[in-house]
């Protein structure tokens, strides 16, 4: 390199910045910061504020203390869980076998007519049962053929 | 704590994990440089201190997500570009390659201050951007050839070919204006 070079290198290393420049870098950079710090504050008391609004409504309507023991049980505690068997025992078939039912009471029979009911009487409107019809159209049956 | 010892990497480590006083170190550490790349691009060193300003307090955003694939200053030096072109948007529509503007009248500069950045500014500002770039990488603040090429986003080929024109261009330059001393 030749001496005008390095000679120009030298004038430019020469160059130095203010004092006070390092100064007003550091009062800027706190200023900024302190500026860029401004919405601390005002978040907080929104903040606040917002919390009082949500709370006082819901400290008004105030629920019933929930226990401690309803809380859901862990899957361990599901695990240890048992069934129960009932007390009551089914009987056996030797049991079942000493057990008499009830006699039936004698079967109706449905064939029998009525003797109190005269033959002559008049047919009237009054629903009959089946069985009467049948009989009757039994007797005129028999009737037409004498 | 000593933070000379500590390399740049180390520095933007603790400043990431929440060491506020690492980042005054890193401000001390680059400033001169980012400093002096704003004033080559910018021509006025009352704007390049803004920059500065600038730059370092998006590296107090940025850093924190800084995931080390290059060099802290490689960083600064692509912040560095882009706030100057963004101020140089501002002020004027032309971009970094502008003529030269008399700075002499900044009452806060030593006069000797304001000659060798004048001088600097004269012999780097007639080459194209991209030699610009890499004098100032290269050669002014002693980068290698691949971080220069990662400041630059480009190859390490394309770094040393440009560098070689560059070079070639300034030693013209210098020869021509008689300003070569000794």
């Amino acid at each position: 390199m030749t001496k005008g070079l390095d000679q120009l290198k030298r004038d430019y290393r020469k160059l130095r910045a203010p004092a006070y420049l390092a100064t007003r870098i550091g009062a800027e950079v706190a200023g900024r910061g302190a500026r860029s710090r401004r919405w601390i504050p005002v978040t907080a008391a929104a903040t606040a504020i917002a919390a009082v609004v949500w709370l006082v409504p819901n400290l008004s309507q105030r629920q019933p203390p929930v226990s401690p023991g309803a809380s859901t049980p862990s899957f361990s505690t599901l695990a240890a869980l048992r069934p129960t068997t009932p007390s009551v025992k089914t009987p056996g078939l030797s049991q079942l076998r000493g057990v008499t039912m009830p006699a039936l009471s004698a079967r109706p029979n449905l064939q029998r007519q009525p003797e109190s009911q005269p033959k002559s009487q008049p047919r009237t409107d009054k629903p009959q049962s089946r069985i009467f019809i049948e009989d009757a159209h039994l007797e005129e049956k028999n009737h037409a053929h004498v | 704590m000593n933070w000379d010892e500590k390399s740049d990497a180390e520095l933007v480590r603790l400043f990431k994990s929440g060491d506020t006083a690492a980042f005054d170190a890193i401000v001390l550490r680059f400033q001169d440089r980012v400093f002096r790349l704003a004033c080559v691009w910018l021509y006025d060193e009352q704007l390049a201190a803004d920059v500065a300003q600038e730059v370092f307090v998006r590296g107090y955003k940025g850093l924190r997500s800084f995931r080390f694939r290059s060099a802290p200053f490689t960083w600064l030096y692509r912040t560095t570009r882009n706030v100057c072109r963004e101020f140089n948007r501002i002020r004027r529509p032309d971009s970094l390659d502008h003529e030269p503007v008399d700075s002499s009248a900044t009452p806060e500069r030593h006069a000797g201050d304001d000659q060798r950045a004048r001088r600097v500014r004269e012999l780097v500002a007639v080459l194209p951007k991209r030699q610009q770039e890499v004098v100032m990488l290269r050669i002014f603040e002693d980068l290698s050839v691949r971080e220069t090429a990662q400041a630059m986003g480009c190859r390490e080929g394309t770094v040393k070919a440009l560098l070689h024109k560059a070079v070639s261009q300034l030693k013209l330059n210098i020869k021509q204006t008689g300003v070569e001393r000794d």
